[in-house]
C-alpha cells in the first residue's frame, strides 16, 4: 500500500553524487562551429555542478578527436560522457566504443545533438548558442541517470528461409549455400525460375533469359545446402532473429518428382485443356503438366482445379500404368505442413503486372491484339506459342505494324502513380527484337519521357531508335479500341501538341509492376513493413536497403520495388551477404535499451500488444513481457500502457522529466 | 490509553465524505473510543475557535477541494497544526468532480451563475466574493481563479482516494488512528487504495487484444456483464485507475469513471487514458480505415475532457485554463 505520491516529480536538480561528466563540444568543420560558439558553450558548461572536464575540438569523430576523450576519462576519472555533435544515429556507436575502450560502460555515453537540432536549423549565433548548451545540459541530465547495461544475448539457428524462387530466390540462396549455410528455398509456384524464365532475350546484352537461368535452377535443384519447397507457402512465422520458428504448407503435387521420367506419355491422354500460365494464356496445357521443359525440380505436376482425376472415377487416365510407367501418379497426395527453424528470412517474393482489366481504356481485356508485355515476351519466346516469331492471337498473322504504350498505368494517378522502372528498356528491346524478326515492319512506341537509367541503357535505347527505326512519339496514350482488325489508338502528341490517331496491327501495353499477390498477408505474418504501394519497405532506403526493420528479415529483387535482372542479382547478393553477417556469429546480441514491464503494476489489458510493431510483447499468466531480443525500443508501448507499468532502460520517465525541465527550465 | 486528537475541516465538499463515516456504523464507536474530536463541524459541537486555539493535533483530516481563499486558509491551518495530513476523498486528493470548473476561467463561471441564467435576477450583475456586506459583517471568501488538490499547497501524509471513500477505507483510516495510540506511525505517503489498476481486481473477461471499433455510451443497448467494458466500445477508466474501490461500479454493470485516481506509476489520467483508448481504436486496421474515417470514429466520443478527468482534472497537467495560480 506503500505508494508513491501522485505527483512525484523530480527534484532532481543538485543531487549528482559521485557523478564525474566529461563534455566534448565538436566544431564539426563549420558546420556547427559557424553558428554555435563553440567556446562559450565549454565555458558555459565547465560550470555545471556534475561537469569536471570540458573541451572542444575540430572534428571529434577523427582519431585525435577520439584520443581526447579516451585521456580524458583515464585521467579526469570520468564517470560519463557527453559528446556534443552530430546526430547519435550517425556517431553513437563510434562514440560508445570509444568510451568502452577506456573502460567505462557504452551505456554512460549520451550525443547532444547540436548539428541537425541547432547549427543547421539556426542562424543568430547568441541564441544557437545557448540552445546548444541547454541541449547538452540535458543529456547530461539523461546520462547521469543511464545505468551501466550489457548487451542482451541469444544463441542462433544457423539456417536460412529464402521465400520466393525468382532470379532474386535463387541468387541469394545459393550464395548462402555456397558458404557453407543450410537454405530453405520456398517457392509457390510448381516451378523455380520467376518471371524471368518467361522472358525471351534480356537487355543490355539481349543474351538468352533461359540460358543464363537454367543453369542456377539447376545448381539449386543439385545444391546439397538447399532444400526445395515448391507448391509451398509460408504460413506462419513466429520468433525473432536468429530464432525464427516457420511453418511451411507444402501443397500436393500429385505426381513424385523422383520417379517422374519426363515421358510426356500423361499429357497425351489427359482430356482437360487450360490457358498455361507460363505463356500468359497464349497457349493451353493439360491438367498434368510441365511448366517448361528446363522446370526444377524437373517433373510434371497435377493442377487439382483442372484435373478430373481428383475422383479416379471419373478419369484417372494418366495413371495407368501403361501411361505413367514409373507409377508416378499419386491422386491421393497430400498437403504437407514442414516446421523449420532458421535464423535469417530473405524475401524474394518478385512482382506481377497489373490487371489489365483495370484499365479498360486500353482494351486488353476486350481485344484480342490488345496484349501485355508479357505476353510479347511469349510471342518472341523460341519455346513460346508462335515459335518466336510474334503472331497476333486473333488471326495468327505476323503484325506489320505494331505499338508499344509506355506506361500503361504508370504514373498515372488513377492508377499506379509511381515509375515501373523497366518498362522503357523492355519496350525499346522488344521494339529492336521485332524489327530484327520483322525488318519491314513499322514499329510505335508511345511514352512520357523516356528513362532508361542504367550502365548501358541509354546506348541500348539510342540503338532502338536508331538502329531499328523506332518512330518514339511523345505523349499520353487516352484509348485504345480494336474494330474490323484494325487496333486504334488515339493520344496527344505533347510535343507537337494535337491529337493523333494511330492504327496498327497489334499494341503492346506495358502496365505497372506491382508487388506478389499476399505479400501484405505474409508481410503481417512477419511484422515487416510494406509502403504504400504494397512493395516491400526497407528500413532506410539509402543505409539499409535490403533490410526490413525487423532484425534479421532482408529482402531482394522486385518485391522491394520494381527492378530490372541486374539490380535484382545485386541486391540478392546483398541480402545474402547481410543474413551471413548474423549465419556467421555464435550468438546474437541485441541492444539492451528496450522495454521492460513491471508485473506488479501491469493490469494485463494487453493495449501494449496491439501496439508493439515488432511482436515484441506476450501475455504470461495474464500479466505482459517483453522479449528483449525482438524489442527495438521504440517506446510505442510505454506511452500507451494505460497502468504505467512499462518502462524503457534508460529512457525512464524520470530522465524525460529532468531532461525536459534543463532544456526548458528558466525560460 | 492516549486520545489521539483528530480534526476535520473542509474544502470545497458535497457532504459525501461525512456520509461516508457514517457509514463506517459501529466502527465509529472505536473512533469515538480512540480519540478526542477537536473539530468536526459535521459531527460535533463546536466553533472554529476552538481549532484555532489547540496548538496541537494528531491527525489532521481535510474534505474535498481548495476552491475559495477561505478553503486556503482552512487547509494551512490544519496543516500546521496536524502531525498527520489526511486528504480525504477524491476532491483532496485530485479536485474531483469540481475541478472539472477549471475548464472556465471562474469568472466566467460566476457570470454564468449568477448572471446569465435565465432564473436570475440580477440587474446590477453584482458578483459574490468582490465586495464585503457591511451591514451582515460578513465577508465572503473569495473565488480563486481554479480549483486545485491540497497537495498543490501543502505535504499531505495520507491519501484516501474514492467520491466517496469506500467504508473499507474509512475502516483504515480509523485503525490507523488506533495505531497512533500505540505511535505506530504509518509511512509517508500511504495510500489508503491499491497500488494497480482497477482491472486487476475486475472479474469480466478481457479480450486477446483490445481492439474498439466503435464508442457506445451506456445507455445504447445492452451491456455484457462478463465482458470487459472497453471491448463494448463503452469508455471504461479501469486500466488507469486505481483499485481499492472493491470494483462497486463495475458490479453494478456501470464502467469505471476513475473517481480512485491515477495509478502509482501514471502522472495524468486523463491523457494516460488518451492515448491508451487512441492505441485501441481499431487497432492494427488504422491503415485501412483512414485519417478521416478514424476522425468520425473519435468524433463520437462525447465530451472527452469531462469523461476522461471527470475526478482529475485539477490535478492533471492541463489543469487549467490559464496558468495565472493566483490572483483572477
Ligand atoms: C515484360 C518484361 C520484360 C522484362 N525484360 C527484362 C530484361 O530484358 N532485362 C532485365 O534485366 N529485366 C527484365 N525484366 C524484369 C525482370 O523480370 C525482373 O527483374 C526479375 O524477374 C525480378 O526477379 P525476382 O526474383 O525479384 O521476381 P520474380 O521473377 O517475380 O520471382 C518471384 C518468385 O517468387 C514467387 N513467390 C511470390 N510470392 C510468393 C510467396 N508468397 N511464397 C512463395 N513464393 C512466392 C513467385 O512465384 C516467383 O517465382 C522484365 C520484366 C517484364 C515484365
Ligand atoms: S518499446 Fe516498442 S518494440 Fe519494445 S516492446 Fe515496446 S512497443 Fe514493442
Ligand atoms: S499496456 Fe501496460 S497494463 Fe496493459 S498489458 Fe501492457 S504492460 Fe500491462
Ligand atoms: S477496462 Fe474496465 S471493464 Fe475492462 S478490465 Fe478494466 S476495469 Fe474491467
Amino acid at each position: 500500500m506503500e505508494n508513491p505520491a501522485p505527483r512525484p516529480y523530480s527534484d532532481a536538480k543538485g543531487r549528482y553524487g559521485k557523478e564525474r561528466i566529461g563534455v566534448f563540444v565538436c566544431h564539426c568543420g563549420r558546420n556547427i562551429a559557424a553558428t554555435v560558439d563553440v567556446k562559450k558553450v565549454v565555458e558555459e558548461i565547465s560550470k555545471h555542478p556534475a561537469v569536471v572536464h570540458a573541451e572542444d575540438y575540430d572534428y571529434m569523430c577523427s582519431k585525435p578527436g577520439q584520443e581526447l576523450i579516451e585521456r580524458a576519462i583515464e585521467e579526469k576519472g570520468l564517470t560519463g560522457v557527453v559528446v556534443a555533435a552530430c546526430s547519435p544515429s550517425i556517431h553513437e556507436t563510434t562514440f560508445r566504443e570509444v568510451v568502452e575502450h577506456a573502460g567505462l560502460n557504452p551505456y554512460r555515453c549520451e550525443m547532444a545533438n547540436i548539428r541537425e537540432q541547432c547549427s543547421w536549423v539556426h542562424e543568430e549565433r547568441d541564441k544557437a548558442t545557448e540552445k546548444a548548451t541547454r541541449l547538452i545540459k540535458s543529456v547530461i541530465e539523461k546520462v547521469v541517470r543511464n545505468e551501466e547495461l550489457e548487451p542482451v544475448k541469444v544463441g542462433l539457428h544457423k539456417k536460412a528461409l529464402v521465400i520466393g524462387g525468382g532470379i532474386a530466390g535463387i541468387r541469394a540462396a545459393l550464395d548462402i549455400a555456397n558458404a557453407g549455410f543450410q537454405v530453405i528455398l520456398v517457392e509457390r509456384k510448381p516451378t523455380i525460375g520467376g518471371h524471368m524464365a518467361q522472358l525471351a532475350e534480356t537487355f543490355p546484352t539481349l543474351d538468352c533469359a533461359q540460358c543464363i537461368l537454367t543453369p542456377l535452377m539447376s545448381e539449386v535443384a543439385n545444391h546439397p545446402n538447399i532444400k526445395l519447397l515448391t507448391l509451398s507457402e509460408v504460413i506462419d512465422v513466429e520468433g525473432y532473429v536468429g530464432n525464427f520458428h516457420v511453418r511451411i504448407k507444402k501443397n500436393p503435387r500429385y505426381v513424385d518428382p523422383d520417379k517422374c521420367n519426363l515421358c510426356d506419355n500423361c499429357t497425351e491422354v489427359c482430356p482437360v485443356v487450360v490457358p498455361s500460365e507460363f505463356d500468359e494464356g497464349l497457349s493451353l496445357r493439360k491438367a498434368i503438366y510441365i511448366p517448361f521443359p528446363q522446370a526444377v525440380p524437373s517433373s510434371y505436376v497435377i493442377d487439382p482445379d483442372a484435373c478430373l482425376g481428383m475422383n479416379p472415377i471419373i478419369c484417372g487416365k494418366c495413371a495407368e500404368p501403361d501411361v505413367c510407367g514409373p507409377g508416378a501418379i499419386n491422386f491421393y497426395d497430400q498437403p504437407e505442413i514442414i516446421e523449420e527453424d532458421v535464423g535469417v528470412i530473405i524475401v524474394a517474393t518478385g512482382y506481377e503486372i497489373y490487371d489489365p482489366k483495370k484499365i479498360s481504356e486500353y482494351g486488353a481485356d476486350k481485344y484480342p491484339d490488345i496484349i501485355t508485355s508479357l505476353q510479347f515476351e511469349r510471342l518472341l519466346s523460341p519455346n513460346g506459342p508462335t515459335g518466336g516469331i510474334p503472331k497476333r492471337p486473333s488471326d495468327e498473322k505476323i503484325p506489320k505494324r505494331i505499338a508499344f504504350i509506355h506506361c500503361a498505368g504508370s504514373r498515372d494517378e488513377k492508377h499506379r502513380p509511381y515509375c515501373s522502372h523497366i518498362c522503357c528498356t523492355y519496350c525499346s528491346k522488344h521494339g529492336l527484337l521485332f524489327k530484327e524478326l520483322v525488318p519491314d515492319a513499322e514499329v510505335y512506341s508511345f511514352y512520357i519521357d523516356i528513362r532508361a537509367v542504367g550502365k548501358n541503357y541509354e546506348d541500348f535505347v539510342k540503338r532502338a531508335q536508331e538502329e531499328a527505326g523506332i518512330q518514339f512519339i511523345r505523349g499520353k496514350v487516352s484509348k485504345i479500341y480494336e474494330e474490323d482488325g484494325k487496333v486504334k489508338i488515339f493520344a496527344v502528341d505533347t510535343l507537337l501538341n494535337r491529337r493523333i490517331e494511330v492504327e496498327v496491327d497489334m499494341a503492346v501495353l506495358a502496365l505497372p509492376i506491382v508487388p506478389a499477390q499476399g505479400i501484405a498477408d505474409l508481410a503481417s505474418k512477419m511484422r515487416i513493413q510494406i509502403d504504400n504501394y504494397g512493395f516491400l519497405q526497407e528500413r532506410h532506403p539509402k543505409l539499409h536497403p535490403v533490410e526490413s526493420a525487423t532484425p534479421g528479415i532482408f529482402f531482394a529483387g522486385a518485391a522491394q520495388s520494381p527492378k530490372d535482372i541486374q539490380d535484382t542479382v545485386a541486391q540478392a547478393s546483398a541480402a545474402a551477404s547481410k543474413a551471413l553477417e548474423i549465419l556467421t556469429q555464435d550468438e546474437i546480441s541485441h541492444t539492451p535499451t528496450v522495454a521492460s514491464v513491471d508485473r506488479d503494476l501491469c493490469s494485463g489489458c494487453r493495449l501494449c500488444l496491439s501496439v508493439c510493431p515488432y511482436g515484441a510483447i506476450r501475455i504470461v499468466d495474464g500479466k505482459a513481457e517483453v522479449n528483449e531480443i525482438i524489442c527495438e525500443g521504440c517506446g510505442a508501448c510505454v506511452s500507451t500502457c494505460p497502468s504505467g507499468a512499462i518502462s524503457l532502460r534508460n529512457f525512464t520517465d524520470e530522465q524525460l522529466d529532468a531532461m525536459i525541465e534543463a532544456v526548458v527550465g528558466g525560460i | 490509553m492516549r486520545k489521539i486528537k483528530l480534526a476535520v475541516d473542509y474544502g470545497s465538499i458535497c457532504g459525501g465524505c461525512d456520509v461516508a463515516f457514517i457509514d463506517a456504523g459501529e466502527k465509529l464507536i472505536e473512533l469515538a473510543n480512540a480519540a478526542e474530536i477537536v473539530f468536526w463541524p459535521a459531527v460535533v459541537d463546536g466553533k472554529e475557535e476552538d481549532l484555532r486555539k489547540t496548538r496541537e493535533i494528531d491527525i489532521g483530516i481535510f474534505f474535498g477541494a481548495i476552491r475559495t481563499e477561505r478553503h486556503k486558509e482552512a487547509l494551512e491551518q490544519l496543516r500546521e497544526k496536524s502531525r498527520i495530513l489526511v486528504a480525504f476523498g477524491t476532491c483532496a486528493c485530485y479536485g474531483g468532480i469540481p475541478g472539472l470548473a477549471n475548464s472556465v476561467e471562474s469568472r466566467v463561471l460566476l457570470k454564468k451563475g449568477y448572471v446569465a441564467t435565465k432564473s436570475t435576477d440580477n440587474p446590477d450583475g453584482k458578483l459574490p466574493g468582490f465586495e464585503e456586506f457591511k451591514e451582515a459583517a460578513l465577508r465572503l471568501p473569495r473565488l480563486r481563479s481554479l480549483v486545485s488538490p491540497i497537495c498543490d499547497f501543502v505535504d499531505v501524509d495520507i491519501w484516501v482516494p474514492g467520491c466517496p471513500p469506500p467504508v473499507e477505507s474509512v475502516n483504515k483510516l480509523i485503525d490507523v488512528v488506533k495505531d497512533l495510540q500505540e505511535d505506530q506511525v504509518p509511512p509517508k505517503g500511504l495510500f489508503i487504495a491499491e497500488g494497480r489498476s482497477l482491472c486487476d481486481f475486475c472479474e469480466r473477461e478481457k479480450p486477446e487484444v483490445l481492439r474498439i471499433k466503435r464508442f457506445r455510451r451506456v445507455h445504447e443497448g445492452e451491456i455484457k456483464r462478463d465482458e470487459c467494458f472497453l471491448k463494448q466500445g463503452i469508455i471504461c477508466l479501469g486500466p488507469v485507475t486505481r483499485g481499492g474501490c472493491g470494483a462497486r461500479c463495475i458490479d453494478a454493470n456501470m464502467p469505471c469513471r476513475g473517481c480512485f485516481g491515477p495509478v502509482p506509476n501514471v502522472e495524468d489520467q486523463g491523457t494516460r487514458f488518451l492515448s491508451a483508448v487512441a492505441s485501441a481504436l481499431m487497432a492494427e486496421e488504422e491503415r485501412e480505415v483512414g485519417e478521416e474515417e478514424l476522425r468520425k470514429l473519435i468524433d463520437e466520443l462525447p465530451d472527452p475532457l469531462g469523461l476522461f478527468y471527470m475526478y482529475s482534472l485539477a490535478a492533471s497537467i492541463i489543469n487549467r485554463r490559464y496558468l495565472d495560480l493566483e490572483g483572477d
